[in-house]
């Protein structure tokens, strides 16, 4: 942490904004993580802030935070802004505390973005009130401000990819921290990264409070494909065998046998699965993982790992502890 | 291609421009850059639509008409009889003193709007929804 910002101003927001910004005139220049990092540095936030840590931020730096008015439609928050006062957000008073820090790290990416506008009238900015222009930058601002880049891929290589245990470890969402794996581990990365494909199945909250929550329920929401992960090669066998085995975009956890063993089995399932070229350099080693909320089915998270990249997940391979079923499909 | 095939929005913007006898390049210079010629030409042939508002208020500065006309011709807000919130939310976008954004699930609907019309009369005492319970009168 370089600096600890102590103003309790706007001009805390509006100096790192001119400073930021100095050199940029588009928006295209702006590199999301270097933003965060920079955020991060300037206001001595830590790797993974706490809801605490960024209301005493928004505090610091003049960002009123508030509760949205009862009867607010679909808004989860909303940031305003009029010349005549300072930036506000409000937030939807029963957002749970991760689903807030998240939306907390969206709203306060769009403040910025009308601070750059304000502190530099020719910088040509997304327009925050658009949200289909505005949501994909602020939701990965979010990401990158809540888990920060070098400690977070560090600590999921510590983990061997244990994404659940990183979110518990960190606080965050597990959708949250499968989003930030994508972000870290790019197609084109180095050699020794992780060649591997998540998907995260869930229910809809509300069947799961009630208790009604069954595997049927449990559909696609989140995936990553890391590290270049693909199943499309051209139409070739191997890629009719992997979406055969993985799951698609608009996948079910009963389409897929792997998640649906471990709902009925109530246990983790780890497979070696075969089958994708003669020598078996692209196989795969697939682990599905259930997870329980009021004692019915609440998400499946599924991982299928590079068998040359086997060792990278040795831990959390350990932290299921199960043993291995060797399973070969034929090339379709 | 005839001014028949061409969108409203497209027709309007190449009238408009024409009537006041300026290029594309001028009007681009105009409005501060916030609008290129390209994207103006592109607009105007039809090539592209579905501008960002910003866009449009930029343009109706330039031309001297009403944002709302322009965000009729696009097809973003109904003509008369659009519900007075509707109407409300437009007058909000089309102020650049008031900037706003929004997390939500699914599309902004009504209610949202309400809630930005309401934070933005609280802004700039202005009262654009005459009674808060009025809100779908068309």
């Amino acid at each position: 942490m370089k600096q600890a910002a102590s103003t309790v101003s706007l001009f805390g927001l509006e100096d790192f904004a001119r400073n930021f910004v100095r050199d940029i005139n588009h928006h295209q220049d702006v590199r999301t993580e270097h933003l965060a990092e920079a955020f991060r540095e300037c206001f001595g936030l830590p790797a993974f802030p706490s809801l605490a840590d960024l209301w005493g931020l928004c505090r610091r730096l003049g960002v009123e935070v508030g509760a949205l008015p009862a009867g607010a439609g679909g808004l989860l928050a909303v940031n305003v802004w009029h010349d005549s006062q300072g930036p506000s957000i409000l937030m939807e008073q029963e957002l749970s505390t991760k689903r807030a820090e998240t939306t907390l790290g969206h709203e306060l990416r769009e403040v910025l973005e009308n601070t750059f506008r304000r502190v530099k009238p020719s910088y040509i900015g997304l327009d925050t009130r658009d949200s289909k222009e505005m949501d994909p930058e602020s939701d990965c601002f979010a990401g990158c401000l809540l888990m920060q880049g070098q400690a977070s891929r560090d600590r999921l290589h510590e983990l061997g990819y244990d994404v659940a245990s990183f979110a518990g470890e960190t606080g965050r969402s597990l959708p949250s921290v499968i989003l930030r794996a994508q972000q870290l581990h790019p197609a084109g990365g180095s050699e020794s990264s992780l060649v591997a494909g998540m998907w995260l199945f869930e229910a809809p909250w509300g069947r799961v409070r009630d208790g009604s929550s069954t595997a049927g329920d449990l559909k696609l929401r989140y995936r990553a494909h890391l590290s270049g992960f693909s199943m499309d090669k051209s139409g070739s066998a191997s890629s009719k065998l992997a979406h055969s085995v993985f799951p698609g975009r608009s996948a079910a956890a009963g389409d897929s046998r792997f998640a649906l063993q471990c709902l009925v089995e109530r246990r983790p399932v780890v497979a070696s699965v075969g089958g994708f070229d003669l020598f078996g350099q692209h196989d795969y080693l697939v682990a599905a993982e259930p997870f329980f909320a009021v004692g019915v089915p609440w998400r499946v998270l599924m991982t299928a790992v590079r068998r040359d990249c086997e060792h990278l997940v040795a831990p959390y391979i350990r932290r299921l502890g199960v043993r291995m079923e060797a399973r070969t499909y034929q090339s379709v | 291609m005839a001014n028949r095939q061409l969108s409203p929005l497209a027709q309007m913007l190449r009238r408009l421009r024409r009537e006041r006898g300026l290029s594309l390049r001028q009007v681009q210079e105009q409005t501060g850059n916030a609008v290129s010629n390209v994207y103006l030409s592109q607009l105007e042939t039809g090539k592209r639509g579905d501008p960002n508002p910003r866009i449009l208020v930029a343009l109706a500065m330039v031309y001297g008409v009403p944002s709302r006309l322009l965000f009729e011709k696009a097809g973003y807000v109904a003509g008369p009889g659009a519900s007075a919130v509707e109407v409300a939310f437009q007058q909000v976008l089309a102020d650049p003193t008031f900037q706003f954004g929004t997390r939500f699930h699914g599309d902004l609907d009504e209610e949202s709007k309400r809630v930005i019309i309401e934070l933005y009369e609280r802004a700039t005492r202005k009262k654009l929804l005459t009674d808060k319970r009025d809100e779908t009168g068309s």
